[in-house]
């Protein structure tokens, strides 16, 4: 460490002949080959190359358009089925309690359609076919409506799920911040708790949520809040204890305590990623929201599902599209609000 | 640029002057590392402007944190009067104002908020919370900004959008915002240019004065000690080697002391 002046002997060797760490040797080429190795036999086990197998069939039947097998035709016909999607309701108007003809529903009118009863004949044991006339109720964009209250509520649920998870996550995060946990025993429960509802899926815990709950949105709201209290307490920490030590220092050495420095020195530091972070959450729980309504937990994925389930595919394409525009947006919304914060 | 004043107060308090800070063989280790400090003692008489001088690594640093309690020494005592700082009592006097390097200041605060938040270990948590301080806080805040040369619009800012002298001016009101006996300036001029670092050395100095506040500010320029310290405590490598009046001492002696050229440029840039 004693410098008197800069000494030669420093460059023993000449810079040309200096050797500069190769970017990959031989141990990565050997990681290289163990991990194709394994994705081969992987690829195996999942069935992918039978995909490719039969990716290349659906290519050559497309290409001399004959008849392909019955899984494809079945796919490609609820493809088909889709179309025209379904925007209006009819409901036979003997199927509504207490229907009233002189006070309809907004844009509503009445439609009268041939009706075609098919009844055994119980004589002959014929199937007969007799035409009756039937009136239903038409309402031009009656189940689109539907759609878009079931969505509004789908954005409800993740709205709400949000909110409880950011104020379960900041205590959260404040005990499983290292450098600000009152005590190791809270910092290590903390941490298995949050690390915990991280582990759980969604899924999982909307199918017991909607056992106690019963089917609804609060199964589905409590089930994305919890998952994502984990998700925020663990990210919102670790910006707390990334968070620059220089403005912490100089508020200890005024006598703040951990509380000031935590507001003063610390929150503003990490505002603008906690709103990044919160941000993601509720665009990640809108998707979600969609998803864990299979289970029954409310929202547009309980009618999704019904739907499927009864092969209404015209209802099934409405609601998918809706959807689609749904999240669309709320990704525009989204980015807009994220480059006013950050 | 204001006009340097006489040196008049360490011609009152010359003799058998108070002590504000005593240090007494100061010795600290960062494990099984060099020896940060090694049993460095000296005092400070109150209304002084002693400039703590050396090189990076020298243990400055150290030193000025341990005397407001952010490190522990492995022994030795700093005292601060009338009440013990380290490395047993966790209290220390509020009366110490402490001016850190760049980088110290809350980024997103304003540079009123900056300069308020000194006063919180005196205040509730929701006033903490909601950064409610009383209104003759605030307005001492505004004289103490307006003091170092900022404007009102200046001090509503965020402090990142501040250039660098002013955020150092915004520490120096900071420090002084609750009316210190004893500043402790850590490098505070060591990311300004050097005309900045003058401007900013001399508000420092004179506020200090206007206070009769005692300061102990650690420095690696040479000049800058020369022009401005009534006195000059030399540290290297956690020794202190060089304890005299700032006046009659050159920048080139001093450099001298921790291995600098004639040009005062450190040789050091191989060998760390």
């Amino acid at each position: 460490m004693q410098s008197g002046s800069v000494s030669p002997e420093i460059a023993h060797s000449s810079p040309q002949n200096w050797a500069l760490r190769p970017i990959f040797n031989a141990r990565t080429v050997g990681l290289v080959i163990l991990a194709l190795l394994f994705l081969s036999y992987s690829a195996h086990r999942m069935q992918l190359d039978d995909l490719f197998g039969r990716l290349a069939g659906m290519a050559v039947n497309a290409a001399s358009s004959g008849s392909s097998d019955a899984a494809e035709a079945s796919a490609d016909s609820v493809f088909e089925r889709m179309f025209p999607l379904a925007i209006a309701e009819r409901t036979p108007i003997d199927r509504i309690a207490d229907f009233d003809p002189d006070a309809l529903p907004l844009f509503a009118h009445l439609e009268t359609v041939p009706d075609e009863v098919s009844t055994l004949d119980p004589d002959t044991l014929q199937m007969t076919t007799q035409t009756a006339e039937k009136t239903v109720l038409v309402e031009p964009v009656g189940y689109l409506f539907l759609v878009i209250r079931k969505i509004v509520e789908t954005l409800e649920i993740a709205l709400w799920a949000s909110l409880i998870a950011v104020i379960m996550s900041l205590p959260l995060a404040w005990l499983s911040a290292r450098n600000y946990s009152p005590h190791w025993v809270f910092y290590a429960a903390a941490r298995s708790g949050v690390s915990f509802l991280r582990a759980v899926p969604e899924l999982i815990s909307a199918l017991f949520l909607v056992l106690a709950f019963g089917f609804g949105p609060i199964a589905g709201i409590l089930a994305l809040a919890l998952h994502s209290a984990g998700f925020l307490g663990k990210f919102y920490a670790e910006d707390i204890e990334a968070a620059d030590k220089r403005p912490q220092e100089a508020m200890r050495a005024m006598g703040a305590g951990s509380f000031a420095t935590l507001r003063l020195a610390v929150l503003p530091q990490v505002l603008p990623s906690y709103a990044a972070l919160t941000l993601y959450v509720l665009d990640r729980n809108v998707r979600m929201a969609t998803v864990i309504g299979l289970v029954g937990a409310g929202g547009i994925g309980q009618e999704l599902k019904g739907r499927f389930d009864m092969f209404q595919y015209d209802r099934v394409g409405t609601i998918l599209l809706v959807i689609f525009i749904t999240v669309l947006l709320l990704d525009q919304l989204a980015a807009r609000i994220r480059k006013k914060l950050l | 640029m204001r006009t340097i004043t006489p040196l008049q107060i360490q011609n009152e308090t010359a003799g058998s002057a108070p002590e504000t800070l005593r240090i007494c063989e100061a010795t600290k280790t960062f494990g099984t590392g060099p020896v940060a400090l090694d049993k460095v003692s000296f005092s400070l008489e109150t209304g002084e402007f002693t400039v703590l001088l050396g090189p990076s690594g020298s243990g400055k640093s150290t030193l000025l944190r341990a005397a407001v309690g952010l490190v522990r020494l492995t022994s030795g005592t700093i005292e601060v009067s009338p009440k013990e700082a380290t490395p047993s009592g966790k209290r220390r006097p509020t009366a110490i104002g402490m001016v850190h390097q760049d980088g110290s200041l809350s980024d997103r605060l304003t540079a009123a908020q900056n300069v308020l938040s000194a006063m919180v270990p005196q205040m509730g948590w929701w006033r903490v919370l909601f950064q409610a301080y009383p209104k003759p806080l605030q307005d001492k805040a505004c004289r103490l900004l307006e003091r170092v040369g900022l404007t009102e619009e200046q001090a509503n800012r965020p402090v990142r959008e501040l250039s660098g002298g002013q955020r150092q001016r915004v520490g120096i009101a900071r420090a002084l915002m609750n009316d210190p006996t004893l500043i402790l300036a850590d490098e505070p001029v060591a990311s300004l240019d050097p005309a900045t670092a003058r401007k900013v050395m001399l508000l420092l100095r004179e506020t200090a004065r206007e206070l009769g506040a005692t300061v102990l500010c650690s420095l690696h320029q040479t000049e800058l000690a020369c022009e401005f310290a009534d006195r000059i405590v030399v540290l290297k490598q956690g020794q202190l080697i060089f304890d005299g009046a700032g006046a009659g001492v050159s920048p080139r002696s001093l450099a001298g002391l921790f291995d600098h050229d004639s040009a005062g440029r450190p040789l050091d840039l191989v060998g760390g």
